[in-house]
């Protein structure tokens, strides 16, 4: 495994409009097969490090699909890439099995891939219509499908859900776990951070330019803070008795207890057994990656610490 | 580049426009030709024909479009962002597309030049024979026709590089297309101006818009002569160095373009 170079290395990355600096020292790397979510705020830099990879953007730095490096003009290496950036770029006088047509490399696999990917985003209703009669969604899927075309190595997807119907949205996620597991890696921002805490295996946050976490989902799930809401039939008496033992205890709506591995909730009904408190409700309310990320970004730097 | 080339042929040929103004061309390739064989004093045959019908001035508009569009068109659609990843640089999707320019304006000269052929036998059989002499003229029509149409088709590419180069350079087809129709009837505006401009100043001679002369040049080399003051050839090879410059800069703005 260490042998295999990473699908996508990015190094150094550094973005300049101007005398305005808008990516700093940006290094990470994506592994073979993973699904990395790249989130952060809006103007954070993602679609800007998502289009330096691309080469549609100067930058300064190290950027290598595999092995091979890619520059801003020698990229022969990007022929292995995919990538749908921002909203999707369509000629409106084609229809959508053109476009495909058109980037499609012409093998004699070409018409049966374009025929699958069809039918994987339920395209057939519109595909032999013009581009420019396409809603906001119907061009986003098109955008996905071309992303798809030719079996690369390495999708970028930019906000891959803009305009996605709930049906939408299941097919692509179908699509993406499919093609993951079958070696295709992917680099995808998302706002919507519930699905892609479905699908990510790694995450990268990104904040005013900087990368301010690299780590897996898993890891960052386990890291977040986990809590119980009770509801007893005393709740004055189980502050008093939880607190007692060490137990972190707020009021909100019923008691809101943190638990930890050494204060689990076998422990708590345990506790409050013993006084004889009756336990009438019990939710986890664990963060959630939105809540994880929010953290994150609110303390750049003792996540760097 | 074989892909890409490709890609940009086939994006041509599926804009309506495309077909819409073939259409339009071969039209007025025909009425031309029936105006003349209507009218004959005021159409005259033989002339018209040596002019492709006046077709190749029609032609010429709709290859400035073209190529201004086939350029500015990736920026308004924002298309080249998929071009880009698709290319090993960007100076092989340029050259791309002006392979697939010179390929639609070979193909138009082609099909209008055999379509005024056809329309000389069809309208003009009896009116005048190819290998007639038009008065004045040392050269049969058949002759002065081909270097007309060698001419201009060198002209066309001065103008449609000039128009790459602007196209390339703003991302605006408007400007592009405005520019290169000013470009080409800017000799008609200004000639008689920028001859005696060349008269007083030698060195003006060596001006993009003097080497426009090339065809009018080629059919009557001794009287435009005098006024541009360089040889055929020199016009010749004036046109393609002129045109390799247009390109070469086109080339260096495009290849610096963000997507």
């Amino acid at each position: 495994m260490e042998n295999t170079p990473a699908a996508l290395t990015v190094q150094h990355l550094n973005k300049f409009y101007g005398h305005h600096q808008t990516l700093f020292d940006v290094n990470f790397q994506c592994q073979p097969g993973h699904i990395i979510g790249l989130v952060g705020a809006n103007g954070a830099g993602k679609t800007t490090i998502m289009r330096s990879i691309l080469s549609l953007a100067r930058h300064q730095g190290q950027i290598s699909i595999g092995p091979d490096p890619v520059a801003f003009n020698h990229h022969a290496a990007l022929n292995r890439v995919g990538a749908l950036i921002e909203s999707p770029g369509l000629y409106p006088y084609l229809t959508g099995r053109e476009h495909l047509k058109l980037f499609v490399k012409d093998d004699a696999q070409a018409t049966t891939s374009i025929a699958t990917l069809i039918n994987q985003l339920h395209m057939e209703n519109f595909i032999d219509e013009r581009a420019q009669k396409y809603s906001l969604g119907m061009k986003q899927k098109l955008g996905i499908a071309i992303a798809f075309l030719n079996q690369p190595q390495l999708i970028i997807l930019d906000e891959p859900l803009n305009g996605l119907d709930p049906q939408a949205t299941h097919d692509l996620r179908a699509l993406i776990l499919k093609q993951s597991a079958a070696g295709t890696t992917f680099l995808i921002s998302s706002h919507i951070l519930g699905e892609l805490q479905r699908l990510a295996d790694d995450l990268i946050v990104i904040d005013h330019g900087s990368v301010v976490k690299e780590t897996t989902m898993a890891e960052l799930l386990a890291q977040s803070q986990h809590r119980v809401q009770l509801t007893t039939n005393d709740d004055d008496l189980a502050v008093t008795i939880l607190q007692a033992a060490n137990y972190h205890v707020s009021m909100g709506d019923g008691l809101l207890v943190d638990i930890t591995d050494q204060q689990s909730v076998e422990k708590i009904m345990q506790l409050l057994g013993d006084q004889q408190l009756l336990i009438q409700d019990i939710r986890h309310l664990d963060d959630d990656l939105e809540a994880s990320i929010l953290k994150i970004i609110a303390q750049p730097e003792a996540q760097h610490a | 580049m074989l892909r890409l080339y490709k890609q940009e042929v086939f994006k041509l040929l599926k804009k309506r426009s495309t077909l819409i103004l073939v259409v339009l061309l071969v039209m007025q390739n025909i009425v031309f030709a029936i105006f003349a064989d209507v009218d004959s004093t005021h159409f005259i045959p033989k002339r018209l024909f040596i002019a492709n019908f006046s077709t190749s001035s029609y032609l010429t508009l709709v290859m400035i479009a073209a190529a201004a569009a086939i350029i500015t068109s990736e920026f308004e659609y924002d298309t080249l962002k998929n071009l880009v990843p698709h290319a090993t640089s960007r100076q092989a999707i340029i050259i791309s597309k002006w392979l697939a320019i010179l390929t639609y304006s070979l193909g138009l000269y082609l099909l209008i030049s055999l379509l005024s052929l056809l329309n000389k036998f069809l309208f003009f059989n009896q009116t005048f024979a190819l290998t007639d002499k038009i008065a004045g003229m040392k050269i049969p029509i058949w002759q002065q026709w081909l270097i007309t149409i060698a001419g201009g088709y060198v002209n066309l590419w001065l103008i449609l590089s000039l128009v790459f180069l602007i196209a390339a350079a703003l991302k605006k087809s408007s400007t592009a297309i405005s520019l290169g129709i000013v470009g080409y009837f800017s000799l008609t505006i200004i000639g008689t101006l920028m001859f005696q401009l060349i008269k007083k100043w030698e060195f003006l001679k060596w001006n993009p818009l003097n080497f426009l002369n090339y065809p009018s040049q080629l059919i009557f080399p001794q009287i435009v002569g005098k006024m541009t003051r360089l040889s055929t050839t020199q016009l010749l090879w004036g046109n393609l160095v002129y045109i390799m410059i247009f390109l070469g800069i086109g080339l260096y703005f495009f290849s610096r373009k963000e997507a």
